[in-house]
C-alpha cells in the first residue's frame, strides 16, 4: 500500500469518528448547563478537542494527498488477525475457564502459530509460565484470578 | 532521615533488586523497552506500600534504559532505541573479542549518567516546584499546551500524527463522568464505562499488546546469535580519566535533553555521541570501537533518567511515555506528582530520590553481574517471549481491578494500538493526552470562569508566564511544520 493512501484512509477513518462523536454530543445528556448555572455544559471540552481532531484528520488528508508518496511496509495481515482472534478467545475463556486453564491452553496454541514447534520446550513453558504467574498474583501479590468452574481455587 | 529508614527495609530492597534485574533484561531484548517493562511491573505495585512500588518501578526504569546497551553491545541490535548510538562502538568492540570490556565501559558510564541526573534532580525539582507554585489555571493550561505540542511535535512519524495522538488522547480522558457536573460522557450506556477508561489497561493494551501483535505481523524471528561466554571487565582507572570530558559533557546533555518534554534518551545519546564526534579526544577513532563513543552514548541516555523525573515530579506533566507510566504508578500509590508533593509527601520524596541513587548502583552490580544470564536470555526464542509478554499483559490489566472489563479495554487498545503502528502514528502521545487530559479540562475551565469566559486572557500581558508558554508552542508548532515541509520538499527533488 502506498504512504498517501494509507494516510489518507486513517485521515478519513479519523473525520468519521469525529463526525460521529459531534453527533453523539448532541444528545440531551450533553446539554445541562454548568453548577448552579455557571460554567460550562459537558460537552464544551470534547467539542473543542472533535473541532481540533478534525481539522488534525483534514490537514493529514490533504498533506497525504499533496506531499511525495512511496510504499509502506505490508505487514502480514492473516498473522495479525490469526493473533487479535487468538487472544479475542483467550480473553473470552479466561471468564469461563479460569486464568490457568485458558493460558496454558492460549501458550500451547500461540507459539506454534508463531512458526516455534519445539515440543520439548514448548509444552513446559506453556504449563509451568502459567502456572508461575497464578501462584505468583494468587499467593504474593493476594490478587485473585479467575478460576474454573471445575476447581475452587485453580 | 526517616526516608532512609522508610526505604531500608527487606521489601524495598527486595524491590530494588528483583526490578532491576527484570529491567536490564527486558531493556535488554530487542524491541521490548523501558515502557513495556515498566507497564509489565505495574501491576505488581497495586498491593505494594507505595515506597516498595516506587522503588520498584524507579529500578525497572532505570536498568531497562542501560540492558538496551547490553543487547547493543553484543548483537548489533539496541534493545532499545535509546541504545542505537552504542551499537556503533559497542560491537566493533565485540568483533574484536572485547566484548567484557564494552560491557564494562557500557555499565559504568550508564552509574556515572545515572548518579550525575539524580543529583541535578534532587537539586533542580524542589526549585521548579515551589516556581510553579505561582502557577494557577491559565499557567497550567499554557504548559500542559506546550508539553503536549513538544510531545507531539518530535514524535516519531509526522506532527499533524503526533498532534492527532496526542488530542485522542485527550478526548479518551473525557469518557466517564464529567468532573465539573457529574454527567456521563461518551459511554454509550455501557455502565462500566461511567468510571472512565482506566489507563493502565489502555497503556497495557497500546504497548504491549499493540508492539506483540506488530511484532507478529511483521516478517522476522528468530534468535540472536551469540558466540561463547560473556564475561564484564572494567576499563583501569586511567583510560577513564582520558574521556572525563565526555563523560561529563554527554551527563550534561542527557539532563538537559531529559528535562524537555518529548525529546527522549535517543535524542540525548545521538546528540551526546555527535558531540564526542565533534569534540572528543579520540575523535578520529569513533564508529571503529572506541569506548569514548560507548561512553557518550551510555552517560547521556542514563542521564536523561533523572532529567526526566524533574517536570514529572515537579510539574505533574510526563515528558515521555515512560515517564507517563510511571507517574501512573505513583498516582496509583496515591501520590500525585505536581507542584504539592513536595509539600504533602517530603518523606516519600526523599526515600524516591535515595531510591533512585541506590537503584542505579544496584544496576551497576547486576549488570557486572549478569552478563551471563542475558547472554541466554538473548538466546529466548521470540515466540516464547511474545507469548509470555501477552500473557503478563492480559493478566496486569485484570489486576487493576480484577474487572474482565479492562481485559477487554486492553484487547480493544492492542487492535488500536496495533493499526497506529502500521499507519506510522505514534502512540506515546495517547498516553500522555490521557495523563494529562482531566487536568488540562479542568485548568481550562476554571480559567474561564475566572476570566468570565474571555479567553483572550489566557494569552494577554495579564498573566505573563502564561504568555510566554502559549508564545513557545506557536513557535514550536511553526518549526515542526516548516522542517517537515522542508524535509518533503527535499525528498520530492531527490525522488
Amino acid at each position: 500500500m502506498r504512504v498517501g493512501v494509507r494516510d489518507t484512509s486513517f485521515g478519513a477513518v479519523m473525520l468519521a469518528a469525529a463526525g460521529l462523536l459531534w453527533l453523539e454530543t448532541g444528545r440531551d445528556a450533553y446539554q445541562e448547563g454548568g453548577v448552579l448555572g455557571y460554567g460550562f455544559d459537558p460537552a464544551f471540552f470534547p467539542r473543542i478537542l472533535i473541532v481540533l481532531w478534525s481539522a488534525a484528520a483534514l490537514l493529514l488528508i490533504l498533506r497525504s494527498v499533496v506531499l511525495w508518496d512511496k510504499d509502506a511496509p505490508e505487514p502480514r495481515w492473516g498473522m495479525a488477525g490469526l493473533a487479535v482472534a487468538l487472544t479475542g478467545l483467550y480473553v473470552l475463556l479466561i471468564g469461563k475457564i479460569g486464568f490457568l486453564f485458558a493460558s496454558m491452553a492460549f501458550m500451547a496454541l500461540l507459539m506454534p502459530l508463531m512458526g516455534y514447534r519445539r515440543l520439548p520446550v514448548l509444552l513446559p513453558v506453556a504449563v509451568l509460565f502459567p502456572i508461575a504467574v497464578w501462584y505468583t498474583f494468587n499467593f504474593l501479590l493476594f490478587i485473585p484470578l479467575p478460576t474454573s468452574p471445575w476447581f475452587v481455587r485453580l | 532521615m526517616d526516608s532512609l529508614w522508610l526505604l531500608l527495609t527487606p521489601a524495598t530492597m527486595a524491590a530494588i533488586l528483583l526490578g532491576t534485574v527484570f529491567g536490564v533484561v527486558v531493556g535488554a531484548l530487542p524491541g521490548l523497552g523501558s515502557v513495556l517493562a515498566i507497564t509489565i511491573v505495574l501491576p505488581f505495585t497495586f498491593t505494594m506500600d507505595p515506597v516498595p512500588a516506587i522503588a520498584l518501578v524507579l529500578s525497572v526504569y532505570c536498568s531497562s534504559v542501560y540492558g538496551g546497551s547490553v543487547s547493543a553491545i553484543l548483537i548489533n541490535t539496541p534493545g532499545t532505541p535509546q541504545s542505537a548510538a552504542t551499537t556503533l562502538d559497542g560491537y566493533p568492540m565485540t568483533r574484536r573479542g572485547e566484548a567484557d570490556l564494552a560491557l564494562g565501559w557500557a555499565t559504568m558510564a550508564s552509574l556515572i549518567g545515572g548518579l550525575f541526573s539524580t543529583v541535578v534532580l534532587i537539586i533542580a525539582a524542589p526549585q521548579l516546584a515551589r516556581i510553579a507554585l505561582r502557577f494557577g489555571p491559565i499557567e497550567t493550561f499554557a504548559l500542559i499546551c506546550l508539553a503536549l505540542t513538544c510531545i507531539a511535535g518530535v514524535s516519531r512519524g509526522s506532527m499533524i500524527k503526533g498532534i492527532l495522538a496526542g488530542l485522542l488522547g485527550l478526548f479518551l480522558a473525557t469518557v466517564g463522568t464529567d468532573p465539573m457536573t457529574g454527567s456521563v460522557r461518551f459511554t454509550f450506556d455501557v455502565f462500566a464505562l461511567s468510571g472512565g477508561l482506566g489507563l493502565i489497561p489502555v497503556l497495557v493494551g497500546l504497548f504491549a499488546l499493540g508492539e506483540v501483535f506488530s511484532r507478529m505481523a511483521e516478517r522476522h524471528g528468530g534468535t540472536a546469535q551469540i558466540e561463547g561466554r560473556v564475561g564484564f571487565k572494567l576499563a583501569p582507572l586511567g583510560e577513564w580519566l582520558l574521556r572525563w570530558k565526555t563523560l561529563l559533557k554527554s551527563s550534561l546533555i542527557g539532563t538537559f535533553v531529559g528535562i524537555l518534554p518529548g525529546t527522549g534518551a535517543a535524542t540525548a545519546s545521538f546528540i551526546a555521541y555527535s558531540e564526542a564526534q565533534r569534540s572528543g579526544r579520540y575523535k578520529e577513532r569513533l564508529g571503529t570501537g572506541e569506548p569514548e563513543g560507548i561512553v557518550a552514548s551510555e552517560s547521556s541516555n542514563n542521564a536523561v533518567t533523572g532529567g526526566a523525573l524533574v517536570p514529572t515530579l515537579a510539574l505533574g506533566i510526563p515528558g515521555d511515555p515512560t515517564t507517563a507510566v510511571l507517574m501512573s504508578a505513583l498516582i496509583i500509590q496515591g501520590i500525585q506528582p505536581g507542584v504539592r508533593l513536595f509539600i504533602d509527601n517530603p518523606e516519600i520524596i526523599n526515600a524516591a530520590f535515595i531510591a533512585l541513587i541506590i537503584c542505579n548502583l544496584v544496576m551497576f552490580v547486576v549488570g557486572a553481574l549478569s552478563a551471563p544470564l542475558i547472554t541466554r536470555v538473548l538466546r529466548m526464542p521470540e515466540p516464547l517471549l511474545l507469548g509470555m509478554v501477552l500473557v503478563l499483559s492480559v493478566v496486569g490489566s485484570y489486576g487493576v481491578g480484577g474487572k474482565l472489563f479492562d481485559v477487554l479495554v486492553t484487547l480493544v487498545a492492542g487492535v488500536a494500538g496495533f493499526f497506529f503502528r502500521v499507519c506510522g502514528v505514534p502512540v506515546a502521545p495517547i498516553v500522555i493526552g490521557m495523563v494529562l487530559g482531566p487536568i488540562f479540562e479542568e485548568s481550562l475551565r476554571q480559567g474561564l470562569i475566572l476570566t468570565d469566559n474571555d479567553f483572550s486572557v489566557f494569552f494577554s500581558l495579564e498573566h505573563p508566564i502564561a504568555l510566554g508558554l502559549i508564545t513557545v508552542t506557536f513557535l514550536i508548532l511553526a518549526w515542526s511544520a516548516w522542517t517537515e515541509v522542508a524535509a518533503a520538499r527535499e525528498r520530492r527533488a531527490a525522488a
